[in-house]
């Protein structure tokens, strides 16, 4: 099965009507490649012959889940499609699990049952203990064509997360059958579905609803579009059900507002803060004024005595550890800080919100419209006199106030004993995004280059380098000035790193470093790349016909300066002309002036986010091409030797 | 304030004997309070101050039970990754069972009193990895900077043979004094196998002691060009050698390579491997009766390496039986190279197993047999009257070169009776040629390459190829489709090549000739012609790189200190030629100078010549390195001769224009 339906599968699982017949039953090998119909496999990595999937929602803490999935690979490119993970958990039974693998003439060539694979821990490195678990199969052949069949049921205990539908999962995959076939008491389900998924066939019966999604003979797609999330581009459905169970709560999807609710129910009675700590806390902020030194007062506080395991138990997914238990262990996951966070505010007189995110750079946003568990993480927001200021509080570094770009800028649900609330977190504005650097060369005759190099970056950029002010080793600080900087065979002096911490917080780093490799150079000359300290390296290619629009993510604003002095009596033999690009995605301008045997270089490039029409596409790739030419450019000085005649043969 | 402060100290503070040298659980050393930074790693986040091992062999039950106590101290703010630990057991058979798990943390509050957060039983979290591991997790409470860390716990061991080695250093953190301690009766004899420079100087030659420690060892830090960071980790390793039977005599089962051999049963393993009628078929049809054993054997591997899938695991054992092979078609190195000896038996080969260990399981010591030394099977086959050493889990390699992982010194013929010691190397030299043909005197000026690869670094490039060649048909793939719906835009294709950044970036190339990639038997060749596009300048002054294209891109050696030695994957050979015509009324104003250089020990050597003779300047650039293996001590030599070749890719010649 493919990666995408694989990581929708891990949300839940149940079952119906397909039944156990493997393809080998009938008369005639039934996915001999044969009898793919040639137009449909003309030009294609590989087809899905079956794709069927049925759940059967029967009540909250009960529903079956059935897929039976036959794909034919057909070369290198699909291979990947001949493994698959059977996930489950405490609340998913895998009641049945088995793949096969066929030859080309539709042979069975090999059969593997559930006892036969083997089963791990899904995310057994990353984290202290959690419940996911997998049985993986790999059916991989060395000879192509080749079929592989998984076939799997699952009795789903909770309902919170009900399958996703991909009518098919990747580019140059065609579909023979493809089918989604999902009942439920009647009002419970509701779905929604991207442009591509065919619209259902719903039919009524006996106060059950079922509802069919079907791809028949479908061509599919030939590419992925760039910077647009591969998630659109499939035909998707995804479902949840008005009212559902997690490890035995009930819970309700029918509004923002009931979801909320359910959160605020599974976290009442957490907050009790015992009498020490209570103690301990109003020590800390008794004296301070306002609601903002106590935020930051407690914030620090948390940060200082705790930190961030990753655990997550049944309902413990959703329910916060108790802020006794942090107290205690000192640890905690996103909710238990959170909830400790909100509780030792609440204990000194500052309201703060606890707050459901989906986390991650560049991630999906949420649908607002569809109520569901779209959340992978919880932050809390601290409403104040003029802001509202929102605290991460599984990290011990980062400054009071800054959030970053794991949850910055989206749409998120805040959770009150009135319940849920969509609400937003903070932009940072392109001004607020600034990576500022200055780097002075002094070259010798020799070619021997002793810089400096300054560089601060703020709010997002910031973002970037702060996990370099804990690593303390050096040569993991010389490694990663080797990586920011585009100078060959340095020999590194100093490193100062050091931060403003602030809501808008500043990165701050000095170094100074000798190299004999920063310009090529011959007698009497020297070949010059300005450009040592900030590079376009690569570009996406034109599209000829794109139908999505793009996403620029970043919003930021780039300033370089490197000034080149060189050796007295060198002078300017060759520079490019200055440069000034625009378009409506950004702005970029590089400048050369020469003063004698000094050369300033001047980089300014200043990206706009947004999501841009497609027409706009190719425009955008030229502005960062013409970007990528210009960061390349090199200057030439020469030696003047006035007195010195051309020599003759 | 101060005075009481002291007084409370002195309340739970002991005094030590030795600093670090004992520990006494829930209790604090004067020593342990003031420790705030290593003095031999001085950026350490957190340090071990003590770990101990007690292994004692209890004859009532068969069993080896080990007493672990580990106190670690955090250093800074950010250290709290030290607090989470993770405790392997190996409960396959109920082989490993782990009890007494104690752990709790020790902090000095600001009163100066000692607070003590004990590890809930209910914190513990036991998670099976796999069929054979389960994983013991807990995090300690209130881990915060200043707090000392201990946990204790004793495994109770079925495995007598071959208990868990002891790792006096740790990957992670510093570790001020290591303590191991082993009892076991008379009647069993067991082999102390100690590993790093430290342990041998110390207890080298040092018979009947049964306690080894070390104190002040620095971290495993990440570490570049090792094969095996475990072949440099200072440890110990313990194994039961023989033991006394009831009629007093000593039975021997691990003293030499035979008996491990023949303990371990591997012959036996083998056995459905064995079943010759599996193979006879499978030879018919690919190997002619009249075929040279070249022919046969190669043959043979291509059969393989087509249609059986390596699947990344290097083993001694085979897991599945040879019909189960044949059916799921995908095998460990154990199981594809046991198919591999036995289809070149039945095609009339002399062919044998051998065991050996890959590079990056770690080297083997001749002198100390042990059983776990092996992790690897190859076929060792006869061809034309000389034995060769064949591996067929990677199919992008010919037959006759195994991979670099498995070039070792020591392998193992386990069916032969008596050892058999021999060695995987290759005659294949791995070298680059490169041969330039610059030519400015026509009106035009032209440029001819001819490159080749061969031995690694055909195999190397090969991979690197496939993979752009697959990237670039991709792209046309796309191309090609979009072209159905519209016509192409030259603009863009000619865009588009130049983003390609294939090896001669920014040149617009005439023609190109590579050989064919699928066969790994030959070795790649690429020639080019292209346009030259020299920096000419308005005083007409033509510019060309001394060593093109710029092989040497970035000095790869940057540590400033090393602590290990240096492991090269073959040894590798540079040889490149450029001839330049120089144009009329063109004379050299400028080229680097000749020079040659040497790396100690004869590991390498680089040699930069250039002559100018009948308006024709050659320059030769010769680099050999030679060795595989390079002492520490060198490290700042590499970093120079790295420079050197950098410095030589920097450099330009200077044809300028003269009067006439």
């Amino acid at each position: 099965m493919n990666y995408i339906q694989r990581g929708l599968l891990t949300l839940v699982g149940v079952f119906s009507l397909i039944t156990h017949s493997m393809a080998d039953s009938g008369d005639k090998p039934q996915y001999a490649v044969s009898k793919i119909d040639p137009e449909l496999k003309k030009g294609k990595y590989s087809v899905v012959r079956v794709d069927e999937m049925e759940l059967d929602v029967i009540t909250p803490t009960k529903a079956l889940f059935k897929t039976h999935y036959v794909i034919t690979i057909f070369n290198k490119k699909a291979e990947d499609l001949a493994e698959h993970a059977f996930t489950y958990d405490n609340e998913t039974v895998l009641s049945f699990a088995e793949a096969r693998v066929y030859d080309q003439n539709g042979d069975l060539l090999d059969r593997i049952k559930a006892k036969d694979m083997k089963d791990e821990g899904t995310y057994r490195h990353t984290s202290l203990f959690d419940d996911n678990r997998r049985k993986v199969v790999d059916l991989k052949r060395t000879t192509y064509p080749y079929t592989v069949e998984f076939v799997e049921e699952k009795v789903l205990h909770s309902t919170m997360f009900l399958p996703s539908w991909v009518g098919f999962s990747d580019r140059k995959m065609g579909v023979e059958s493809s089918i989604y076939k999902v009942t439920a008491p009647a009002g419970v389900l509701k779905y929604k579905q991207n442009e591509m998924a065919p619209e259902p066939v719903i039919s009524k019966q006996e106060g059950k609803e079922t509802y069919v999604w079907k791809l028949e003979q479908e061509e599919g797609i030939r590419k992925f579009e760039k910077r647009y999330p591969i998630a659109e581009q499939l035909p998707s459905v995804t479902l949840a059900a008005n009212v559902f169970a997690m490890d035995g709560h009930q819970g309700d999807y029918t509004s923002w507002k009931t979801f909320g609710k359910w959160i605020w129910g599974l976290n009442k009675g957490q907050d009790v803060v015992p009498e020490e700590l209570k103690y301990t806390i109003h020590s800390v902020t008794d004296t301070l004024q306002t609601s903002r030194e106590k935020a930051k007062a407690v914030y620090e506080f948390v940060q200082q005595n705790t930190h961030y395991v990753n655990l997550s138990l049944g309902i413990g997914g959703f329910k916060p550890f108790s802020v006794e238990q942090v107290y205690r262990t000192g640890y905690g996951d996103c909710k238990a800080l959170t909830n400790y966070t909100y509780s030792l505010l609440k204990e000194v007189g500052v309201p703060s919100v606890y707050t459901l995110v989906r986390a991650g750079r560049d991630a999906n946003p949420i649908d607002t419209t569809f109520v569901a568990s779209q959340f992978n993480h919880v932050i809390l927001s601290v409403p104040l006199d003029k802001d509202t200021v929102f605290l991460e509080c599984t990290s011990q570094d980062v400054p009071f106030g800054f959030i970053g770009g794991f949850t910055d800028d989206r749409d998120v649900l805040f959770i009150t004993e009135e319940g849920g609330e969509l609400g937003r977190t903070k932009r940072y504005t392109q001004e607020e995004n600034v990576w500022s650097s200055k780097m002075e060369v002094l070259l010798d005759e020799e070619g021997v280059a002793r810089s400096t190099y300054w560089l601060n970056a703020t709010g997002m950029m910031y973002d970037n380098f702060y996990f370099m002010l804990g690593v303390k080793e050096r040569e993991k600080q010389i490694k990663f000035i080797n990586r920011l900087l585009e100078v060959k065979s340095m020999e590194i002096g100093e490193i100062e790193m050091e931060e403003e911490r602030d809501v808008i917080p500043t990165f701050h780093l000095k170094t100074d470093f000798e190299s004999r490799l920063m310009v090529e150079k011959s007698v009497g000359r020297f070949f010059i790349t300005p450009n040592q300290v900030n590079a376009l390296t690569s570009t996406p290619k034109k599209a000829k016909n794109r139908k999505n629009p793009f996403y620029q993510y970043n919003e930021d604003i780039e300033v370089d300066t490197v000034v080149w002095q060189l050796p007295e009596g060198y002078s300017l033999e060759n520079k490019p002309a200055d440069i000034q690009l625009k378009c409506p995605m950004g702005t970029f301008e590089a400048t050369y002036n020469v003063e004698g045997s000094q050369l300033t270089y001047t980089r300014k490039l200043a990206l706009q986010k947004g999501v841009y029409a497609p027409e706009l596409y190719n425009e955008y790739v030229e502005f960062l091409r013409s970007v990528k030419k210009a960061d390349r450019e090199k200057v030439t000085f020469h030696k003047q030797e006035e007195d010195s005649p051309k020599k003759d043969l | 304030m101060r005075l009481i402060i002291t007084l409370l100290l002195l309340c739970f503070l002991s005094t030590a004997f030795g600093q670090f040298k004992t520990a006494k659980w829930g209790r604090l050393f004067k020593e342990d309070v003031e420790y705030t930074t290593c003095e031999f790693e001085p950026e350490a986040k957190a340090v071990i101050l003590f770990h101990v091992g007690k292994y004692n062999f209890i004859g009532s039950s068969n069993q080896i039970h080990t007493n672990i106590y580990k106190r670690i101290k955090l250093l800074t703010d950010d250290a709290e990754e030290y607090a989470n630990i993770v405790i392997p057991i190996y409960t396959k058979d109920d082989t490993e069972r782990i009890s007494g798990l104690h752990a709790q943390t020790l902090v000095v509050d600001p009163n100066g009193k000692l607070q003590k957060y004990t590890l809930d039983k209910k914190d513990i979290y036991y998670t099976k990895l796999n069929e054979n591991i389960t994983l013991v997790k807990f995090t300690f409470p209130q881990a915060q900077k200043g707090a000392i860390l201990e946990y204790k716990y004793r495994v109770r061991d079925k495995n007598i043979v071959m208990p868990d080695p002891w790792y006096f250093q740790s990957e992670k953190m510093p570790t001020e004094f290591s303590h191991i301690k082993f009892t076991y009766p008379d009647y069993l004899g067991y082999k102390i196998k100690t590993q790093g420079h430290r342990l041998s100087l110390k207890y080298m030659g040092k018979n009947n002691i049964n306690a080894w420690e070390l104190e002040k060892i620095p971290s495993m830090k990440d570490v570049d060009f090792l094969f095996c960071e475990d072949d440099y980790r200072l440890q110990l390793s313990i194994q039961l050698n023989s033991y006394r039977t009831n009629q007093g005599y000593d039975k021997e089962f691990g003293n030499n390579w035979n008996q491990i051999a023949k303990s371990t049963r591997l012959a036996d393993a083998f056995y459905s491997y064995n079943r010759k009628g599996k193979y006879k078929k499978i030879v018919e049809e690919i190997v002619q009766d009249d075929d040279s054993e070249q022919v046969k054997v190669s043959k043979l591997y291509a059969y393989v390496t087509t249609h059986f899938k390596w699947d990344e695991k290097y083993d001694l054992y085979p897991s599945q039986s040879l019909s189960e092979l044949l059916v799921s078609k995908k095998g460990s190195s154990a199981e594809l190279n046991a198919l591999m000896k036995g289809l070149c038996e039945v095609a009339g080969l002399q062919a044998e197993w051998v065991a050996n260990s890959t590079r990056t399981h770690g080297m083997i010591f001749e002198h100390i047999p042990m059983f776990d030394a092996f992790n690897n099977l190859l076929a060792s086959v006869v061809v034309d009257g000389k034995q060769w050493y064949i591996d067929t889990t990677h199919p992008k390699l010919p037959w006759n070169l195994p991979h670099q992982n498995l070039l070792t010194t020591k392998t193992f013929a386990f069916e032969r009776s008596g050892s058999f010691w021999g060695e995987v190397a290759t005659d294949e030299r791995s070298m680059v040629n490169m041969y330039f043909q610059m030519d400015y005197t026509g009106e035009e000026p032209t440029c001819k390459a001819k490159i080749s690869y061969q031995g690694y670094d055909a195999y190397d490039k090969r991979k690197e190829l496939l993979k752009e060649k697959e990237a670039l048909e991709e792209e046309e793939d796309e191309d090609e489709d979009e072209e159905e719906d519209e016509e192409e835009d030259e603009e863009d294709a000619t865009e588009d090549e130049d983003d390609e950044e294939f090896m001669l970036q920014g040149f617009e190339v005439v023609n190109a000739e590579l050989s064919d990639l699928e066969n790994v038997n030959e070795d790649v060749t690429l020639s080019l012609e292209w346009k030259a596009d020299p920096l000419t300048e308005e005083t007409g002054n033509i510019y060309l790189e001394a060593v093109a294209p710029t092989i040497f891109k970035d000095n790869p050696f940057t540590q400033e200190q090393r602590l290990f030695p240096i492991e090269f994957d073959s040894p590798w050979h540079f040889n490149y030629v450029m001839t330049v015509k120089i144009p009329k009324g063109y004379r050299i104003a400028d080229q680097p100078k000749g020079t040659a250089a040497r790396l100690p020990a004869n590991v390498g050597k680089v040699v930069y010549v250039a002559n100018e003779n009948a308006g024709i300047l050659t320059v030769r650039m010769k680099v050999d390195i030679n060795n595989t293996y390079m002492h520490q001590d060198f490290y700042p030599n590499l970093k120079q001769f790295f420079d050197l070749l950098l410095d030589y890719s920097n450099k330009k010649i200077v044809m300028e224009k003269v009067d006439i």
